[in-house]
């Protein structure tokens, strides 16, 4: 593959490269101000479907702001957020969830009483009995909807390997188990996205490639991910196209043997 | 007119009051995220060693010595023997609040079990009025501004030009950064509960200097006026502390013209209430998410 | 057994069954939901008020007590009066305040409200008889059942009537509990974020139970006016709430047992331990030394086991 130059990789608007494939996110513009201080100021760029998109840059780069905005947990000052054709600024992000953005967090998200099972169960959309009146109502009304969801969650439970932690309560996991609990609920959420923010954390080295691997079978099986990572080793065997923050702005798009070429990219690792 | 001008000095005292334990209360809260609900308690606990002072006869300045002597060794003692070994255990913030809960019930009653629930006054000689054109204050009450201005410079003095006021601005805004650098952090918060402490005896002692009769509850209602100034002031923020102390003063007893006075109270509640629901950050705080007032 | 022991075990039987509605209804809040319910007392106030004035009918001239509204409604209606008028203030009280506070400032916001609410109740004579507050209430079954109110049937069937009733409570309870919407209250509790981030409306999903805890605990203050026939100021002090959440807390927040069990140490166990005492030191001391050791035990019990005598369980899933 030889080296394009990094003008034709701009990443604004649709897709500038013939045949590539749409872009399920796009971010123009967009900017957070914390009082006096922008933690994300102008960014621009765009994550194709299908693909693993990766996200990253030195500390203080706006990389888990601009996430937040993305979901929909902050709301940006400026800028828009349109994501599968629908723009979605400044809903709130339960709403963003819903229409197929799941993001996952850097201390992994987990529901510390509930046990592993009931944290994936959780992920389950449209489930009957999750409002009042169906509760009041009674079992009956609720049941098998329930027990169709509980075996969906059994059934990732053991694609994971953690079936034998089903009714341990998820605040006993490590680190890595409790990662792993927080993609499988996602993935109970039939998502189109997953923004996962530093992923890798808080993982032990030997799980880390088994999170590798799975994140590899989801893309294959067609969802798309918006990864923030520090680990750049992680980047290069799993994203197909990298963003590049420094500063609050996004500054380069490409593969890593390309963003490697580029003396900003170095400057601002070297400086932020 | 006359009405206004006495509930203009009324306001000037009652902000002094606010001013002096708000201040206290806030730079505890800025420096280490408890809300320590029992600082009202606290300062009618300080009010009663006054009180135990005037009895033995030491006179105002007894009353004022112990009562602040024992605001400060208390809370430096509440913090270490109660919150902080709760915050160590990583008990999480709503915990902590019903623990301050238990802290004020506690507090409250044990005077109230010494003591009993009837009124009590400082054994004091009264003094004269002292008049300012159509103004007239006591010479308690003029003391107790005095105070309350000597008190914010002492403390702008403290933060801004001491080594340790420093210290203590970082820990407020960052205690991990603040630890990395050098800062011995547990002490710095031991003084900033000391400095809280000791203005929040002065504060229970200028209280019942003004209301002249109190009782057990006395202090630990004035917790929401105190809440109501530190919310509106912005949470951490001295300054807006000193500000909102004058406002919330002015218009408690202002207020009274127009509604019926057994709703002053109502002043510092609903603007409590408003501050929180409007712009949690406070008047003077830019910051709203840096201090995560909002979830 | 003589009357007068009857008398006493019927009334303790009365109040067990009041202050489980009640633990059960912040359980709901609190345990379950995880929120600092600290205004928690206003609704059982609001329940007794109700049921109070639906009881004694509509003010009339000669009559000492100043209140709004009134109807002369047979039991069990003003209960039910009770429950709606429970829920409708849960509901206001929660838009105001369930937003995008953090969890302490929601607190601070509620034990405020309930400070307010006491400020005007005590205040604005004409609308519940202000400091006075109501009393005697008539007794709700008697007319019906022709039985004089003094006599220890009565006490027993009205005893029996508030078991009844709990009872339907407890199944209200458990089927919001072992619910998959209670479960999603529960993660909303341990995780907000992240149940958000899987698309749940956290404020439209605790204004249900908090409308369903509000209610519950307007029951228990309806049952407990027609019980003692009087309700003023002085019976709904804001430190009231925290009684009920020591139950809470103490018992086994989220369970639905554990908090049946702080009931009966807390609020009826300090009752009846009060009873027994010798009266040293005269009515205020005793109050101020049962406040004490409710804030001992509080301090204790988050200390050493702050998840109460019987801890929230885990639920398993049968095999598919």
């Amino acid at each position: 593959m030889s080296a394009v130059p990094a003008r034709e990789l701009a990443p604004d608007g649709p897709a500038s490269r013939p045949g590539a494939p749409p872009h399920l996110l796009v971010v123009e513009g967009l900017r957070r101000q914390f009082g006096g201080v922008r933690a994300v100021d102008a960014a621009t760029f765009s994550v194709a479907e299908g693909s693993i998109t990766g996200l990253i840059g030195p500390n203080g780069a706006g990389k888990s702001t601009t996430v937040s905005m993305v979901a929909g947990s902050l709301r940006p000052t400026a800028g828009r957020i349109v994501f599968g054709g629908v723009e979605t600024t400044g809903l709130p992000a339960y709403r963003v969830a819903r229409l197929g953005v799941v993001r996952t967090f850097q201390i992994a998200g987990v529901f510390e009483q509930l046990t592993a099972l009931e944290n994936l169960l959780i992920g389950a959309p449209n489930l009957r009995g999750e409002r009042l009146w169906d509760a009041l109502v009674g079992k009956w009304y609720w049941k098998r909807s329930d027990r169709e969801a509980v075996a969906r969650a059994r059934e990732l439970l053991v694609r994971f390997g953690l079936e034998e932690k089903e009714n341990d309560r998820a605040g006993t996991l490590s680190g890595g188990q409790r990662r792993l609990v927080e993609i499988m609920r996602a993935l109970m959420a039939h998502p189109r996205m997953l923004l996962l923010d530093e992923p890798t954390a808080g993982v032990a080295p030997s799980l880390v490639h088994l999170l590798q691997d799975m994140l590899e079978e989801l893309r294959d099986e067609g969802i798309t991910m918006l990864l923030v990572e520090h680990a750049l080793g992680v980047v290069e065997r799993l994203c197909d196209t990298v963003i590049v923050m420094a500063q609050g702005r996004t500054l380069a798009t490409g593969t890593m043997r390309e963003l490697r070429q580029r003396q900003d990219v170095l400057d601002a690792y070297l400086i932020g | 007119m006359h009405a206004f001008i006495a509930a203009l000095g009324f306001g000037i005292v009652t902000a002094a009051i606010l001013a002096i334990a708000s201040v206290g209360f806030t730079l505890q809260f800025g420096a280490t995220n408890i809300f320590n609900l029992a600082f009202g308690s606290t300062m009618t606990a300080s009010a009663f060693v006054a009180y135990v002072a005037t009895e033995a006869n030491l006179g105002l300045w007894g009353a004022v010595v112990f009562g602040a002597l024992f605001g400060t060794v208390f809370s430096v003692l509440l913090n270490r023997a109660v919150y902080l070994p709760f915050v160590k255990r990583g008990a999480r913030l709503f915990e902590m609040i019903i623990v301050a809960i238990a802290v004020t019930l506690l507090i409250s009653n044990i005077i109230q079990a010494v003591w009993g629930a009837s009124f009590f006054t400082l054994k004091l000689a009264p003094t004269p009025a002292l008049n300012f054109g159509a103004l007239a204050f006591t010479r308690d009450e003029l003391g107790i501004i005095g105070v309350a201005v000597a008190a914010m410079l002492c403390v702008h003095a403290l933060l801004h030009h001491t080594r340790l006021g420093q210290a203590m601005r970082a820990t407020a805004t960052n205690p991990a950064l603040a630890r990395n650098c050098g800062i011995p952090t547990t002490r710095v918060i031991d003084v900033v509960w000391a400095v809280s402490g000791l203005l929040c005896g002065l504060g229970g002692v200028a209280l019942v200097l003004v209301t002249t009769s109190f009782n057990p509850q006395t202090g630990t209602e004035f917790i929401i006026p105190i809440l109501a100034v530190a919310v509106l002031g912005g949470i951490g923020q001295p300054y807006g502390a000193m500000l909102g102390a004058v406002v919330i003063g002015l218009m408690t007893q202002l207020s009274a013209l127009v509604i019926s006075p057994e709703y002053k109270q109502a002043v510092a509640f609903v603007t409590l209430v408003v501050v929180l629901l409007l712009r949690p950050q406070g008047i003077l705080s830019e910051v709203a998410e840096q201090k995560e007032v909002v979830a | 057994m003589s009357q007068a022991v009857q008398f006493y075990l019927s009334t303790l039987l009365a109040y067990i069954g009041v202050d489980f509605i009640a633990c059960w209804a912040l359980n709901l809040q609190f345990g379950v939901a995880g929120i600092l319910s600290f205004c928690f007392i206003i609704f059982q106030a609001a329940g007794a008020y109700t049921a109070a004035v639906l009881t004694l009918g509509p003010e009339t001239p000669t009559s000492f007590q100043q209140y709004f509204g009134g109807a002369h409604l047979p039991f069990p209606l003003p209960v039910l009066a009770a429950a709606v008028v429970g829920a409708l203030l849960a509901l206001v009280v929660g838009l105001i305040t369930l937003r995008r506070l953090r969890r302490d400032y929601q607190a601070i916001v509620m034990l405020v409200v309930s400070l307010i609410a006491t400020l005007v109740a005590t205040n604005a004579t004409g609308l519940v008889n202000g400091a006075n507050g109501l009393s005697l209430v008539p007794k709700p079954l008697s007319k019906g059942l022709g039985l004089s109110p003094y006599g220890t049937t009565y006490q027993w069937i009205f005893a029996l009537v508030v078991c009844g009733i709990a009872l339907v409570c407890y199944a209200v309870v458990h089927r919001i509990t072992s619910s998959p919407y209670g479960r999603v209250l529960r993660a909303l509790r341990d995780n907000e974020q992240a149940a958000v981030a899987v698309g749940k409306n956290p404020l439209a999903l605790r204004l249900g139970i908090y409308a369903v805890g509000g209610a519950l605990g307007a029951v228990s203050g309806a049952l407990l006016v027609e019980a003692i026939s009087a309700w003023s100021p002085s019976s709904w002090l804001y430190p009231e709430t925290f009684s009920y959440f020591a139950a809470v807390i103490i018992g086994g927040s989220g369970n639905d047992l554990g908090v049946a069990i702080g009931a009966l140490l807390v609020p009826v166990g300090f009752l009846e331990a009060v009873r027994f005492m010798p009266t040293i030191g005269g009515p205020q001391f005793l109050g101020a030394l049962e406040w004490i050791a409710v804030g001992l035990l509080l301090l204790v019990f988050l200390w050493f086991r702050p998840r109460g005598i019987v801890p929230e369980r885990r639920r398993k899933y049968p095999a598919s």
